[in-house]
């Protein structure tokens, strides 16, 4: 059994875009971006991989020291799962194998996560409550029908 | 968000009487007065019941008045006072008393949707076939300003959604050739940027806050509001709107305006992102991809309820389409339309 991680679907929604990954948290608003290194680790996750197979994508990207890299995909792991972005999974299997990066392999930079609120007031001022299940609309009381 | 949540009969035969409420409150309101409407290209029709719940909100619609043609693919019933037979949500209200618009309520089942917002008590009503809805409210005349600025929204979009548009969070400014597309939230500069387009009378005003657009490789953007706002202390920068400031309305949260001529739509020629900076004149850069989506995406999906987590997708596909820029805005608004028509050019 080896640890995986997986997006944290459906409240994680994400499109990546000329190399830049938009994430956007249905739940709380929260919205996201990740570039370079960052990118490339959230395509990794998005194809189930570990921290092996993390590291192994990096550094076919990339040129850096084994423990920077590492040191590095884990924080930015660990702030993905803290954010509620991405969680952590036993699994059986073949990790995912990735192809060598396009051209020569470019310097290495420890990735961030950007994170923009903005949203939230929206959410947490006007929250919306799916009532659903308690069968709304429903008919009225007969005093009430009448105002 | 599941819409598979199926709705027991209760809400089916509660919405059935929905027709007789309004044909009751027009009665009482001395008749229904039909708004005849082409929205997104299609005929829409729009039943007030009396003459006041009309005038309050039709003139946000002022540019999209079209003479009666076809029969309509969207009919809407609107009324005041008489609240309908059905009751609001229960149950669910004790974290209700927050500020902003207020909590709002959800509903769908395999024949509707429905919204009620209780801070101004509104509820929308759409049925699944999605060419009947219904929108009551307990008076016309005294809903907030984001509700008669820019009537109708949720159902709209419910609507827009099921036609293959997208109602997005953004203004429109261009000419009948093609425009942009103006993203960003609140304060970004989108409502001064598309308010300022009519100091040149070669650009067209398409909104400044929700404009649908069509999918498909080469999008249009279909104007739903001709209304605009903004902070009456911006007003002095924009003196050219005072003869269209609506009559009546109290400027202590925005000043409102309608710009009967604006335009239905056009081609979407580029994805505007403005940036308030210190320049005087405006200046369009290229920008990213990236950053037009993330200022589009979001507040598209979180304005509307429920939140379309498809609208990531379609708005990406969307930015990929146009070329996108970052409008430097600068303190002489004048030289932004003119800066917009250059961008247009290119």
């Amino acid at each position: 059994m080896t640890t995986r991680f997986r997006v944290n679907s459906p409240n994680v929604i994400h499109e990546t875009i000329e190399g830049e990954v938009i994430l956007i948290d249905l739940k709380t608003g929260t919205y996201y971006s990740l570039r370079e290194a960052g990118a490339a680790i959230w395509e990794a996750i998005d194809r189930g991989a570990g921290l092996d197979a993390i590291e192994d994508a990096l550094e076919r990207r990339y040129e850096g020291s084994s423990d920077e890299i590492r040191e590095a995909a884990r924080r930015l792991v660990d702030e993905l799962e803290r954010e509620g972005l991405v969680r952590a999974e036993e699994a059986d299997g073949s990790r995912p194998v990735f192809e060598p990066g396009h051209g020569v392999r470019r310097p290495f930079e420890a990735p961030s996560l950007e994170k923009h609120t903005d949203m939230q007031d929206l959410i947490l001022l006007d929250p919306v409550h799916e009532v659903g299940a308690q069968g709304w609309p429903h008919p009225a009381p007969p005093d009430e029908a009448s105002g | 968000m599941s819409r598979a949540a199926t709705a027991p009969a209760g809400p089916a035969s509660t919405l059935a009487g929905l027709h007789d409420d309004f044909e009751r409150a027009a009665r009482a309101a001395g008749g229904a007065v039909d708004l005849r409407l082409r929205i997104a290209a299609r005929p829409v029709r729009i039943r007030f019941a009396g003459e006041a719940a009309a005038e309050a909100l039709r003139p946000a619609f002022a540019h999209l008045e079209a003479p009666e043609a076809e029969p309509p693919a969207l009919t809407l019933h609107v009324w005041d006072s008489e609240r309908p037979t059905f009751a609001p949500p229960r149950g669910v209200e004790a974290d209700a008393g927050t500020a902003g618009t207020g909590p709002s309520y959800y509903s769908e089942g395999e024949d509707f949707r429905a919204l009620h917002q209780p801070a101004s008590d509104v509820v929308s009503v759409l049925s699944a076939e999605a060419d009947r809805g219904w929108f009551w409210m307990p008076d016309a005349t005294a809903l907030p300003y984001w509700d008669y600025t820019a009537p109708f929204r949720h159902l709209l979009s419910w609507w827009l959604d099921a036609e293959g548009f997208r109602h997005v969070h953004g203004g429109a400014v261009g000419t009948a050739d093609g425009g942009v597309l103006i993203v960003g939230p609140g304060g970004s500069g989108k409502s001064t940027t598309a308010l300022a387009s009519l100091l040149d009378e070669r650009l067209r005003y398409a909104g400044d806050d929700y404009v649908a657009v069509g999918s498909g490789p080469a999008p249009v953007v279909h104007s739903l509001y001709c209304s605009g706002k903004v902070h009456p202390e911006d007003l002095h920068r924009l003196p050219h709107l005072e003869p269209l400031l609506a009559d009546g309305k109290p400027l202590d949260e925005k000043a409102v305006f309608y710009v009967e001529s604006a335009i239905a739509g056009f081609p979407l020629r580029a994805i505007v992102v403005p940036r308030v900076t210190d320049r005087r004149a405006a200046r369009a850069l290229p920008g990213t991809q990236a950053a037009a989506l993330a200022a589009l995406a979001p507040s598209t999906i979180f304005q509307l309820h429920p939140p379309a987590r498809e609208a990531l997708a379609q708005m990406a596909q969307l930015v990929r389409r146009v070329p996108t820029y970052v409008l430097e805005l600068g303190t002489d608004v004048e030289t932004i339309p003119t800066e917009l028509l250059r961008l247009l050019e290119r």
